[in-house]
């Protein structure tokens, strides 16, 4: 076979040709412009090859890690290697202590300056002072947690050295808000209708009900919020954020943490440290043909046949009947099928379908 | 792109550190470091999680050199290495983790591929982008045998070994991957690229 009669396939398999976009040559790059010459109708197809070759290429230099960090594991490596016996690895994991404390302060005294030269855009002081409501504060100055009782019958467990506020006419607002700095737990009552946020620092909480844990101080490097039970919603706001459709929201489960890193911007999902079993069932058949089923069953059933996580509300859904017939449609096209069946949204993140509607009565 | 080790010399790397020689040892690291690392954080997205994995690897290479073997493909060995370790520290409950073989591969998108599927012609610019939106948008499996296969040039029993899968199954990820492409009917996006890399 010759160029000539080459297929996008052919193309990205043939070294010549993977030589010459990768690494061109006087002589390659005179060969193909030769090619495209004599066969221009291969001009698309050959663009095509090239893009992909290329843009699979700055897909794996966008996950190169940095020079210093290639440096720091190869530290490591050594430490690691450069003894076999026990005693000597405890003085390489001593060494890596003192390494990392050393590191510690040097980051604890970079981070300081920064905070310096530059005032974080929202601190509880700049969004209490900031809100256009009056608002009510309640201060943790004893050495005990303290139990805050909400209008809503929302508790709020406020750890020392804490701070909550909350609006005067808290009951009367659209949507649930409060203030924190410090930590605090909450145990939110369930009130699809009227999500509740909390705002501390930069970062956003957002639950329908269910209890879990933030912690963010004032000058923390790092902020936390832990799920105990339930699910929330946590991202992080710049002056352009859309509180109701936030562009990077990480949704939380039991089991799961998330720690926003203020110094690097970044938000990780981590597992709490002693998770609960979390029983994975066999995977069963996918259903095919629902007749007048309840909505949240034909999720259940996607979910455990794919095996992915379908976050949504159980009790806003429940009374959705549907009637569908799956054949060949992919995960994406029965989901958005299911949507549209009941007025419903969906959107992926984190690796999990979350479903948003208003129900059906 | 990355100036590729040619495949000799890392043979004779190979060989040397088997002997106990720590420049040869520190010359694979070097060379494959990166991409080991760029390919582990797809398959487990904790950067922290794959710089440990891959420092272990490298610690137990060492401390048991003398009982490996001499390999053709060093960078082979590593990279079956690297992912039988990542599998092994999956998290229970990622999805992944369990029969991930028989499992549809369309399952892990690493992106949402929404904004790919709007096709307005703005710019070359936009196009491009398009294309990488198309990368992200494949299933983890897709994205890691195009990049085994396009990047680093494994040919397909290396692949279905590195993955432990049929070698079959591996030209059917590729073959999936490129028709999704196909089927965007990408013609004047592809146009344009073309008009930006040749012109």
């Amino acid at each position: 076979m010759s160029y000539a009669d080459f297929e996008l396939e052919d193309f990205l398999e043939d070294s010549y040709f993977k030589e010459w976009v990768s690494n061109p040559c006087h002589e390659s790059v005179q060969f193909w412009n030769n090619f495209l010459l004599c066969y221009p109708e291969k001009a698309e197809v050959v663009a095509a090859a090239k893009g992909v070759l290329l843009s699979v290429s700055a897909e794996v230099g966008d996950g190169f890690p940095h020079h210093d960090q290639v440096a720091l594991m190869w530290k490591k490596i050594s430490y690691g290697t450069s003894s076999q016996p026990k005693n000597q690895r405890a003085l390489w994991i001593r060494l890596s202590g003192i390494a990392a404390s050393l590191l510690f302060i040097i980051l604890a005294a970079g981070w300081l300056m920064r905070v310096e030269n530059k005032k974080p855009q929202f601190t509880y002081t700049t969004l209490v002072s900031d809100s256009p409501d009056q608002l009510i504060e309640k201060q943790n100055l004893t050495d005990k947690p303290i139990i805050i009782e909400l209008p809503d019958h929302s508790k709020i467990t406020l750890e020392p050295a804490s701070t909550i506020s909350y609006p005067n006419d808290f009951m009367e607002k659209e949507t649930r808000e409060v203030y924190l700095l410090g930590k605090a737990f909450f145990q939110i009552e369930r009130n699809p209708e009227r999500p509740f946020f909390v705002y501390a620092n930069e970062l956003v909480t957002k639950v329908l009900g269910t209890s879990f844990t933030v912690k963010a101080f004032e000058n923390d490097q790092q902020m936390e919020v832990v799920v105990k039970t339930g699910r929330v919603s946590v991202f992080t706001r710049n002056s352009e954020t859309d509180l109701n459709a936030p562009q990077n929201e990480t949704i939380l489960t039991p089991n799961h943490r998330v720690l926003y890193s203020r110094k690097e911007e970044i938000m990780k999902k981590y597992l709490v440290d002693a998770p609960e079993i979390i029983v994975c069932a066999a995977v069963t058949p996918a259903i095919s043909d629902f007749e007048d089923a309840p909505v949240t069953d034909i999720l259940k059933n996607i979910e455990q046949s794919y095996g992915i996580a379908i976050q949504y509300d159980e009790h806003l859904l429940k009374n959705c009947l549907l009637t569908a017939s799956f054949t060949q449609e992919s995960l994406y096209d029965k989901v958005e099928l299911i949507c549209k069946g009941i007025e419903a949204e969906f959107a992926i993140v984190n690796a999990q379908i979350v479903i948003t509607g208003r129900g059906c009565n | 792109m990355e100036t590729t080790s040619t495949p000799n010399d890392d043979k004779l790397l190979w060989q040397a550190f088997r002997l106990g020689d720590e420049v040869a040892f520190t010359s694979l690291y070097q060379r494959h470091v990166r991409v080991l690392y760029s390919y582990g954080k797809k398959l487990l997205p904790d950067d922290d999680a794959v710089e440990d994995l891959i420092q272990d690897l490298f610690i137990d290479l060492w401390q048991n050199r003398e009982r490996l073997s001499d390999i053709d493909s060093p960078r082979f060995y590593l990279y079956r290495a690297l992912r039988r370790r990542i599998y092994k520290a999956l998290p229970a409950n990622h999805p992944t983790a369990h029969n991930w073989e028989t499992m549809p591969d369309d399952l892990l998108p690493v992106t949402l591929p929404e904004e790919f599927y709007i096709m307005e012609a703005e710019s070359t610019r936009k196009q491009k982008q398009d294309l990488t939106h198309w990368l992200k948008a494949l299933p983890v499996r897709q994205y890691e045998v195009l990049m085994l296969r396009y990047y680093e040039d494994f040919s397909y029993q290396e692949i279905a070994e590195i993955l432990s899968i049929h070698e079959q199954s591996v030209r059917n990820l590729i073959q999936r991957a490129v028709l999704k492409l196909r089927q965007l009917s990408l013609h004047n996006i592809l146009l344009a690229i073309f008009l930006n890399f040749f012109l």
